[in-house]
């Protein structure tokens, strides 16, 4: 599948670009000559990738990386330049991830397809970490058919039963999906689905044990996250969904609009409650799989 | 850019199989001392690797006098700390600018062109500090660190500090980092010669030796 590759230069150097791009048969570059060009793109477009100078004719290169990431914030951006990077203005830039590729660099027009391509596959604009096999974690979540189990009533059952035993605002049951958190069930909010770098869920099933964080507004993690602000959370305890062969797939997870602290023999509680919510959706997929084979 | 994928990195660890290119190493300690001194020496390359030291800590001439380096290596060092250093030093002003820190790691990597890298970062908890939103930090790690150590013929290793306030559950963070890094090294003991590590996801498990 081709994909689009947004290259913005000045009108002499921007058809280069789109030569050393187009070499890779798999990407299709698009061109602008400005900024603004450039803006109206973003907007417009699905774009895969940007390649952008950093001095154009009306703003900076920074500027339209800037606009992309408010457009569409997973989708890499290269400053491929011949300004150092120490002579680039960044006091508007913080938080602006971006790769840097200088034009004078022997070889720098052969390098921009084989990074561009590098870049689309490995490297989403992610602000949470990622597991190591992510790759497998995710194989491992597809096995189980969802979408055609009937166990909207069960999640729902259990959460009201987690809720009641925590006594707390909000439970859910959350499948961690390569870009959101899907929500099974969720007692006490309509949630069906967060971006998941805006979930603590993301973090918490990078721990093996149950994730407590007592006050989000006390770790610099999650305090300047603003969805959670929003949503009132304000205290999280999360406990793992793992499959049979070792694979984080989901939380099952208390949120309370308070701090609050969570006992040993509560955190064992609620990995017990993951575990039961995981039995769930594994005896509901070998049904599945068991009916499949019967009507093969 | 180099895509070899079959170069292995030994990091002098008795006992422990060399690492092969594009893995990223945790490596935690309470001690800052013994930390350091492990990190240097991890990331102390043999000949025909360039070292890549990104420092919050330590000015240019301290990480060369720390760094064992063979006659003629010019190590490429990105530091936080004002102070005279060789031609291959970068100053950065504010370690907290991830805009300004990544862009200035990727013109460090592409200097090197297709050299086999041993990178290390000192203190990576550090940037969580200095950053506002610690979400641009593990996007710094994901789309700038690791993406270059994958792409690269390079091997990284990132300390962290784990007896320090970073303003969240510092085991949390870490234990989050582990899962996200190839492996990870815990300082466990150390005497005047050597440490004891304490090794989880890098080909061979257990407690090994480094020279110190």
């Amino acid at each position: 599948m081709a994909r689009t590759v947004l290259c913005v230069d000045g009108q002499a150097s921007v058809e280069r670009i789109e030569g050393a791009i187009g070499a890779d048969p798999s990407l299709t570059p698009i061109s602008a000559t400005s900024a603004r060009e450039a803006t109206e793109a973003i907007e417009s477009d699905s774009i895969d990738a940007v390649v952008t100078e950093y001095d154009l004719p009306d703003e900076d290169g920074l500027d339209v990386i800037d606009r992309l990431r408010k457009e569409q914030p997973q989708t890499p951006a290269v400053l491929f330049t011949d300004t150092r990077p120490g002579d680039v203005d960044v006091t508007s830039f913080r938080e602006t991830i971006v790769e840097y590729l200088s034009k004078d660099v022997p070889g720098a027009y052969d390098q921009l397809a084989p990074i561009v391509t590098d870049l689309i596959e490995h490297s989403a604009q992610v602000g949470y970490l990622v597991p190591d096999d992510e790759a497998e974690r995710l194989e491992a979540l597809r096995a189980y058919d969802v979408d055609a189990m009937p166990v909207e009533e069960t999640f729902e059952r259990l959460t009201d039963i987690i809720a009641d035993h925590f006594d707390v605002e909000i439970t859910f049951v959350g499948l961690i999906e390569q870009d959101e958190e899907q929500f099974l069930a969720c007692h006490g909010g309509d949630w069906d689905s967060l971006t998941r770098e805006d979930t603590i869920c993301t973090h918490s099933m990078l721990q093996e044990d149950v994730m407590v964080v007592e006050d989000i507004l006390g770790d610099s993690r999650f305090s300047e996250n603003d969805t959670l602000v929003t949503l009132g959370i304000r205290s999280y305890a999360g406990a793992n969904m793992t499959t049979p062969d070792g694979q984080v797939i989901g939380q099952v997870c208390v949120i309370d609009d308070e701090p609050r602290t969570y006992s040993e023999r509560e955190r064992e509680t609620l990995q017990q409650f993951a575990e039961e919510a995981m039995e769930h959706l594994e005896l509901r997929q070998r049904i599945l799989d068991a009916e499949g084979g019967a009507d093969r | 850019m180099s895509t070899a994928r079959d170069r292995s990195f030994d990091l002098d660890v008795q006992g422990m199989d060399p690492l092969p290119d594009g893995s990223s190493v945790l490596l935690t300690g309470e001690d800052l001392d013994t930390l350091e001194s492990v990190f240097f020496s991890l990331i102390s390359p043999p000949a025909g690797e360039h070292p890549l030291v990104v420092s919050t800590v330590h000015d240019a001439r301290t990480v060369q006098r720390h760094l064992d380096t063979g006659p003629g290596t010019e190590p490429s060092i990105l530091t936080t700390e004002p102070g005279r250093g060789a031609d291959a030093v970068t100053h950065l002003e504010d370690v907290g600018n991830l805009t300004d820190t990544g862009m200035q790691l990727s013109a460090a990597f592409q200097e090197r062109g297709g050299d086999p890298i041993r990178a290390g970062l000192f203190q990576t908890v550090d940037l969580c500090r200095a950053a506002d939103d610690t979400r641009a930090v593990f996007r710094f790690l994901n789309s700038s660190l690791l993406t270059h150590l994958r792409r690269q013929s390079a091997v990284g290793v990132l300390a962290v500090h784990t007896d320090v306030d970073v303003q969240a559950n510092v085991e949390s963070l870490v234990s989050g980092m582990e899962r996200s890094f190839s492996g990870r090294m815990d300082v466990a003991d150390a005497g005047r010669s050597a440490a004891t590590v304490a090794v989880e996801g890098l080909g061979t498990d257990g407690e090994f030796t480094v020279a110190l």
